[in-house]
């Protein structure tokens, strides 16, 4: 049953993780502060977003493997599912704002 | 001696190196999974995904630190303004920034296949993920497989700026 918890938190903690990645990337794009934040904050933006993410993947692995929530074959499976459904969401996002980027769409 | 192994080359040959590892290893894991399904149907149980899942993400983690240290160290203040100035900046405004952004999803989702392999068979079977599984680590390899592929266009445009 805490393998299944874990995996569930895993899945979690996945999209949450593709989902902040895929918003402060677009966010740091059209907010040059944000950007600049994130590069002083370890010497460079994408190794504060890598660090950043990792740290959300790990917070959330252990918050949601503690909060109580009753596991079922459902939940688990519908989670993965989402894990999948938002890192593709997530790439399909990025790749499309840094075309539109290099467009000068937006 | 611990120079060569944080020189360009080097680093680039372990990202790469590393990064096929892991896509080779999903898509073994891929097959564990189908040939377990055969397997099991049959009545008979051989679950060697673990090694496969285990090889994936351990390989992608190298791949990441590799190419991260590369990438910040090297690439921005020698390859970027090279690719800007050549006949395909595009390589370095879509598929870099694309790549470099996109990667960060996989160590996620291959620690959380890791964690779904690593189930005792029956718990495995009895949750019915194993469809869900195989999604994953096809996905995790394709992935893999696009970073791959804008890692090449990013080098050629590099090579050809160079050139140009």
């Amino acid at each position: 049953m805490k393998k299944q918890k874990l995996i569930y938190s895993s899945s979690v903690s996945a999209i949450l993780s593709a989902t902040f990645v895929a918003v402060i990337t677009i966010w740091a794009e059209k907010a040059p502060a944000l950007k600049t934040w994130l590069a002083d904050l370890s010497g460079h933006h994408w190794t504060s977003k890598s660090i950043l993410s990792l740290a959300l993947y790990v917070a959330g692995l252990i918050v949601f493997y503690f909060l109580p929530r009753e596991m079922t074959p459902k939940i688990i499976k519908k989670y993965l599912k989402l894990a999948i459904l938002f890192a593709f969401l997530g790439s399909l996002a990025i790749f499309v704002f840094f075309t539109g980027h290099n467009f000068g769409w937006f | 001696m611990f120079e060569i192994f944080l020189s360009k080359p080097v680093l680039i040959g372990m990202h790469l190196g590393f990064g096929i590892i892991g896509i080779d290893a999903f898509l073994w894991l891929l097959g564990e999974l189908k040939y377990k399904g055969r397997n099991h149907a049959e009545g008979r149980s051989a679950f060697g995904g673990k090694a496969a899942a285990f090889v994936g993400a351990l390989s992608f983690i190298g791949s990441w630190i590799a190419g991260g240290y590369y990438y910040v160290t090297f690439y921005g203040p020698l390859v970027r303004p090279v690719i800007k100035a050549g006949l395909a900046p595009w390589a370095h405004n879509i598929m870099m920034e694309t790549k470099e952004h996109i990667f960060l999803f996989i160590i996620p989702l291959a620690v959380t296949t890791l964690l779904a392999v690593l189930l005792k068979e029956e718990e495995f079977e009895s949750l019915n993920i194993r469809k869900v599984v195989m999604l994953l680590a096809a996905f995790i390899a394709a992935l893999g497989l696009v970073i791959g592929a804008m890692g090449f266009m990013i080098s050629a445009a590099a090579r050809w700026g160079v050139i140009n």
